[in-house]
């Protein structure tokens, strides 16, 4: 393996265990907004890896399945083409892991929607601040993205206190939150900042100072911003400041649903049924079932008992268990009655959830 | 008023750049204006500058969106806080919202594309428009270097907008070029300001080689003979990449590189890191450069040949914007020609890409492609941006055709570019080989007579790369180093009194 990001497409590789094509964990990790997506992630326990890296290419993903392949760590499934890790790559995998494991804080389902804006957002805000206190008003802004910007003026134009005050502020508590982490961690991130005469230093600029692997950098921090934004949901009136910056971002709830799937969620409040919403809709029966699944795996409250009996869904709990497979299909043999459906399967797997 | 009292209150200088004041009071007559002014020598002060005396909007039309954001954000760093940039980029509410209120902004960048969005041009009829600026003029020439099919539309768009004062700018067009400027834009006598493209302050030296190691060598040797900061151009992504950590691991100190398939925000911090004098050197692409506006860049060295003498002269007009003694030096190796050559091959669509997407445009009918088929598309014929765009445009221009006939066509006119292009590099070969003077050279090929002979000229004129290294002005390089601990840097980031800190932290 030649970097960290090889190790997350082997571990990947690992966990999906020949049962999706390398293009489903592109998806993941760019954190492709589809029903099919949110479901995988879900399944196979790669919650946290959804959307950590929204600017990878297909061809970056195809150069390191290659360089597994030939580097024997991975293998091709005979029958669909689909890759396996083997036992040299599990070996070398576990040593890696050990080594380099991902954050713990690390959540990409619950925040991949909110990191970028919060980060961009902090950083600009910081910058602003920096330079405002030692009276240089004048600077190019670190970040360009316009909403930003109008994000920052606004807020300084509505914050009237004391510039001063709120660096201090923004000190205080950011201290507060980093002295939770990590050194390695705390390093990074205060390394990313850009302030009074001293621009932020990139990725690959902190691994060779800290002789660590570019894309380790990169988890590292974005453990440290999922961390930040985890401290705001569950205590957010300790750090009233940092908080602040974050509180309207879009994205916020813990369900993040596709457009198309608000709008099946808002018919099935209705009380309409599967059949009448496929109708209304003029969409097809199975696309109105992955929503439901989607949802299903969405929010935990959801209740799937309208679309089955209580006696099937135990009846698939129980073929999952012995069957130790996600594969639908497997798990329909075993159930071995034409009253279930694929449908339903999913719907039991979506709740049966991670931990199984 | 006076103009120079105007400059020195809203731009804080003393005197004019040359060509600067010709361009300002031409348009202060009223009179449409064509303006070839070099590289680095000040030009978007041309058209800021007459905004403050006839207080009204100025439109000015740029073809990158990174370079429109950078004047913007030099404009907003003076002070100036009525300019918006219109792009793609922005939301559907921002723009709706920006275009409302479109006649409070003093400055309006507008990326070409956005001229054809009917809504805007309907906003647009009715403003006050003081001046209509049309920057990188030359992309509207397909003689030009840098030929967009989107410019082409402006020649319309001005006779829409009622012929407004019309500047075009450009920093590099060949006779040719600056006719077909004025005949796209359908400027009639349009006063011509045309300044030299003659950057007296930068010497010309090449350098020959007979192995890629020997040019690598040299490279390291240079780079450690002189302590300004420099830009290393490269032809590919990876060779940007692959040098400058070849010369990191041989102890070149504050260098890094630069290039387009960086994200957004790494790419922000070199640039910004660079401009700030933390970082010395920068081996970049061609996407480094346009809008940087660093004066003190000493050298520029060219690792690849470059796409022709347009592209070589934007290049290395990004040394010595403050008129010090600067250096350009390019480091050639026998065989160095086919990669420029390959690259533009490249730029165009092949006949297979013509012919395959030609068929798929005419079955769904050119202006019913929705943003999927362009995506589907693009992927299934590998097509880049510009070449999708290049198809586009003529697919429409021809509309009225058969079919058949409209592929012919494009395939016609891939071919001539085609040889335009090698046509061009070939002449830049030349100007390595060239014996006498390469600033006569150069001139010569923008029909330019030297007037006055360089004391530090080339190095066919005797110039010695060494003892120029040594007279090169010196620099300070800025940059604050990181405090001890992560806390005090934090602490000096955002309170700043380092001394309160310590007694906390220790």
């Amino acid at each position: 393996m030649q970097n960290y990001f090889d190790m997350i497409v082997l571990d990947c590789i690992r966990i999906i265990n020949g049962e999706r094509s390398v293009y489903a964990i592109l998806h993941m990790l760019k954190g492709k907004k589809s029903s099919q997506t949110i479901q995988d992630v879900h399944l196979f326990g790669l919650t946290k890896l959804l959307g950590t890296l929204p600017d990878l290419t297909r061809r970056q993903l195809e150069i390191t399945v290659d360089h597994l392949l030939q580097s024997g760590l991975i293998s091709t499934l005979p029958q669909n083409g689909y890759y396996m890790i083997t036992s040299i790559g599990q070996e070398l995998l576990k040593q890696h892991l050990d080594k380099y494991p991902f954050p713990e804080t690390l959540n990409g389902f619950r925040f991949q929607n909110r990191t970028q804006t919060y980060w961009s957002r902090l950083s600009l805000l910081i910058q602003t601040i920096s330079h405002i206190i030692h009276k240089q008003n004048r600077f190019y802004p670190i970040q360009r993205n316009f909403q930003t910007q109008t994000w920052v003026k606004r807020y300084l134009a509505l914050n009237r206190q004391n510039r001063a005050e709120i660096g201090r502020h923004l000190f205080d508590e950011l201290s507060m939150l980093l002295e939770k982490r990590p050194e390695k961690e705390r390093d990074i991130f205060v390394k990313r900042l850009t302030g009074i005469d001293r621009i932020g230093s990139t990725y690959s600029q902190i691994a060779k100072e800290l002789d660590d692997d570019e894309w380790h950098v990169r988890y590292l921090f974005l453990g440290t911003i999922h961390f930040m934004l985890q401290k705001m949901d569950d205590t957010s009136g300790e750090y009233p400041y940092l908080n602040s910056v974050g509180k309207d971002i879009q994205g916020n709830s813990h369900i993040q649903l596709t457009n198309s799937t608000q709008m099946t969620l808002k018919y099935l409040k209705a009380g309409k049924s599967l059949e009448e919403i496929s109708y209304i809709r003029k969409l097809k029966r199975s696309t109105i079932e992955d929503h439901i699944v989607e949802l299903a795996y969405s929010d935990p409250q959801f209740n799937i008992s309208r679309f089955m009996t209580p006696k099937i869904a135990e009846e698939i709990r129980v073929a999952s268990k012995t069957s130790r497979t996600k594969q639908l299909r497997a798990i329909k043999e075993i159930v071995d009655n034409s009253e279930i459906s694929y449908f339903q399967i999913r719907l039991v797997l979506a709740k049966v959830g991670d931990d199984s | 008023m006076n103009l120079e009292d105007i400059l020195l209150k809203q731009f804080g200088f003393n005197t004019f750049r040359p060509g600067q004041k010709e361009v300002i009071e031409s348009l202060l007559r009223g009179k449409d204006t064509l303006a070839m002014l070099p590289t680095g020598s000040g030009k978007s002060l041309c058209y800021q500058f007459p905004a403050y005396v006839l207080k009204k909007s100025v439109l000015i039309v740029s073809p990158l969106l990174s370079l429109m954001q950078d004047q913007a954000e030099q404009l907003k760093m003076r002070g100036e806080k009525s300019v918006i940039t219109l792009n793609s980029f922005l939301t559907y509410e921002k723009k709706r919202e920006a275009i409302e209120h479109l006649d409070s902004y003093r400055f309006i960048y507008l990326s070409p594309e956005m001229l054809a969005i009917p809504r805007i041009i309907e906003r647009l009829q009715k403003l006050e428009i003081g001046l209509f600026v049309i920057d990188e003029a030359h992309c509207i020439s397909q003689w030009g270097y840098d030929f967009r099919t989107d410019y082409l539309n402006l020649g319309n768009v001005r006779s829409i907008l009622n012929n407004p004062l019309t500047l075009a700018l450009t920093a590099t067009a060949t006779k040719t070029v600056q006719t077909d400027i004025k005949d796209k834009l359908k400027l009639e006598q349009p006063k011509e300001v045309i300044t030299s493209v003659d950057r007296s302050n930068i010497a010309y030296m090449v350098e020959e080689f007979s192995s890629y190691d020997e040019k690598l060598k040299r490279l390291m040797q240079l780079v450690n003979s002189f302590d300004g900061a420099a830009i290393i151009y490269f032809s590919s992504k990876k060779a940007a990449e692959s040098v400058a950590t070849f010369l990191q691991e041989n102890g070149v100190k504050n260098i890094d590189y630069y290039h387009g398939g960086m994200e957004q925000e790494q790419r922000m911090l070199i640039q910004q890191q660079f401009l700030r004098g933390q970082l010395r050197i920068i081996c970049a692409t061609s996407a480094f450069g346009m809008g940087v506006n660093k004066n003190n860049v000493r050298v520029v060295i060219h690792f690849h040949l470059p796409q022709g003498m347009e592209a070589y002269l934007q290049e290395i007009g990004r040394a010595g914007r403050d008129g010090l003694q600067s250096v350009a030096i390019l480091l050639y190796c026998d065989g160095d020609e086919g990669l420029p050559l390959h690259l533009v091959e490249q730029q165009l669509p092949t006949n297979y890409q013509i012919e395959q997407t030609c068929a798929s445009l005419h079955e769904v009918g050119i202006w019913n492609i929705e943003p999927k088929l362009e995506i589907d598309l693009r992927e299934m014929y590998t097509l880049t941006d510009v070449q999708w765009r290049w198809i586009t445009h003529y697919v429409k221009e021809f509309e009225q055709e058969e079919p058949l006939l409209i592929t012919e066509k494009l395939k016609q006119i891939a071919q001539t570019r085609r040889v335009e292009n090698q046509t061009k590099l070939e002449r830049f070969f030349r100007w390595i080989a060239v014996e006498d003077c390469r600033r006569e050279n150069i001139l010569s090929y923008f029909d330019v007579m030297l007037t006055e002979k360089n004391q530090t000229c080339c190095d066919r004129c005797g110039v010695v790369t060494e003892e120029l290294l040594e007279i090169l002005p010196h620099d300070e390089q800025a940059g604050r180093a990181l405090k001890k601990t992560w806390k005090q840097e934090l602490a000096a980031i955002l309170i700043g009194e380092a001394k309160n800190i310590e007694e906390q932290t220790s």
